[in-house]
């Protein structure tokens, strides 16, 4: 292809995805941090105990949950073993089948079985961004369409690298040509910061994308090895005498030993069946942290049905969510994270200011003061530096 | 532009794809060995990862550094 074609290309498929990437890159940024922002706004901790204080039985965690919220049930009850080891959260709602944003949280203490808070899921700012960046409050839809501008970035990504080579055949690496037009100068920064970070972004940006799939992917598999697994409890009235949680839990910890629970979804919910216990398991190392292995405990009897590895699609899903989000080595990924969803803010904005300021044929654009994105001291240096004479 | 510019930023012949593409790639190895080396382990391969993805951090600093004027 010509590089006049891959311009267009390039073209296009940024200024269809540049506004929508700025708003995920711009709610992105206090999103990697929220754990951080959390712990300083304060969520609740469980009160300290000696050391090796034993837990309560599941059961009466779910009773607690249930008393403190009647004519509710409960979705899912989930761990955060590293973080907060010695509380249960239980996610509750209206019915089992009502929309899967409904989330009653209730904080129990695993060792007494006492609630300790009833947080509000949704309002707050973090609230308002984690909803802007995935769905922009438009459900799966919002959801899906951002998973597509995702793909676009891709595109922009891919004709970008092709168009860096043209650009860059007469420059070294990292040329930054600041006394020149603010034009050049911009050019500049969008070519060195884009090829910079372009492995990165295109990382966060393909995983993103997979991401806004979780809810066809889950469906898939519930279609697929949940289908298998429950194949013998297909046609079964609903369970009417629930088995012991606790005993259902051991029968899952039995059959997976070297793994700990990190989720449990009741029957009927989108993580489960109709007629089991889905017990998430994790592993210890960063990876088998993620790769979530399920086991289905029968919801009646509390024996294990079965626990398998989950499908490749799955896998993939659970691996992508690292990968976006930034979260798994430790502050200082989070800070270089950080910098580089600056560096795509600024590559974002350049590339539409050269859009906007596209040379006439004659001469290059005179430089105007206040157009001109200002995000980083480094920019703002620059933009002195070529005001000198 | 001037002189100084010119020798800073312009080379003094018409790359090939290999020449304009060789830091580049090395940034983007360097991060992608990064980005999967804090998913194996904590500790050592947490602290590769941090020193792999600043690798085109360091780079736009240097090249900011060292601009043109």
């Amino acid at each position: 292809m010509s590089t006049h074609t891959w311009s267009w290309i390039h073209k296009w498929s940024s200024l269809v995805c540049t506004v929508f990437m700025l708003l995920l890159c711009l709610t992105g940024l206090p999103l990697i941090f929220h754990e951080e922002i959390e712990h300083l706004t304060g969520v609740v901790e469980a009160p300290p105990m000696p050391a090796g204080t034993p837990n309560a039985s599941l059961d009466r965690i779910a009773q607690a949950a249930l008393e403190r919220r009647p004519g509710e049930v409960i979705r899912y009850m989930f761990w955060e073993q590293d973080e907060h080891p010695d509380i249960t959260y239980v996610s509750m709602a209206s019915a089992v089948d009502a929309p899967p944003e409904e989330n009653n949280a209730v904080i129990v203490d695993s060792r007494t079985a006492r609630v300790l808070d009833e947080p509000k899921t949704n309002e707050g700012f973090m609230y308002v961004m984690l909803k802007l960046h995935t769905d922009m409050f438009a459900g799966l839809p919002g959801m899906l369409f951002l998973g597509l501008m995702g793909l676009l970035m891709v595109v922009a990504i891919v004709s970008g690298v092709v168009l860096y080579y043209p650009f860059m055949r007469r420059l070294k690496f990292g040329a930054l040509r600041t006394q020149r037009s603010t034009r050049v100068k911009w050019l500049d920064w969008h070519n060195l910061l884009g090829i910079a970070a372009v492995v990165w972004l295109t990382v966060v940006g393909l995983t993103g994308t997979i991401n806004t799939l979780n809810r066809v992917i889950l469906g898939l598999w519930q279609m697929d090895q949940m289908a298998e697994m429950t194949a013998p409890y297909k046609g079964l009235p609903p369970v009417t005498q629930p088995a012991h949680l606790e005993a259902s839990i051991r029968a899952a910890r039995a059959a997976v030993p070297d793994m700990t629970v990190s989720l449990v979804a009741f029957p009927g919910t989108m993580f489960s069946s109709p007629h089991h216990y889905t017990f998430f398991l994790k592993g210890s190392t960063p990876v088998t942290a993620r790769l979530l292995k399920p086991a289905l405990v029968d919801a009646t009897t509390g024996k294990l049905t079965d626990t398998r590895d989950m499908p490749w699609y799955v896998k993939t899903l659970f691996l992508s969510q690292p990968l976006h989000f930034g979260d798994y080595g430790g502050l200082p990924l989070k800070l270089l994270w950080a910098v580089l969803d600056i560096f795509a803010i600024i590559v974002l904005c350049s590339g539409l200011y050269l859009w906007l300021r596209k040379p006439k044929p004659a001469a290059a654009p005179k430089a105007q003061s206040g157009g001109a994105p200002e995000p980083a001291h480094a920019m703002r240096r620059a933009n002195t530096n070529e005001a000198a004479p | 532009m001037n002189r100084y510019e010119s020798r800073l930023v312009r080379t003094d012949h018409l790359q090939s794809a290999r020449e304009v593409f060789r830091i580049p790639v090395w940034l983007g190895v360097a991060t992608a060995i990064g980005l999967v080396s804090a998913l194996l382990g904590d500790g050592v391969w947490d602290t590769l990862s941090w020193l792999t993805i600043l690798a085109p951090i360091a780079a736009v600093f240097l090249a900011w550094r060292r601009r043109a004027g």
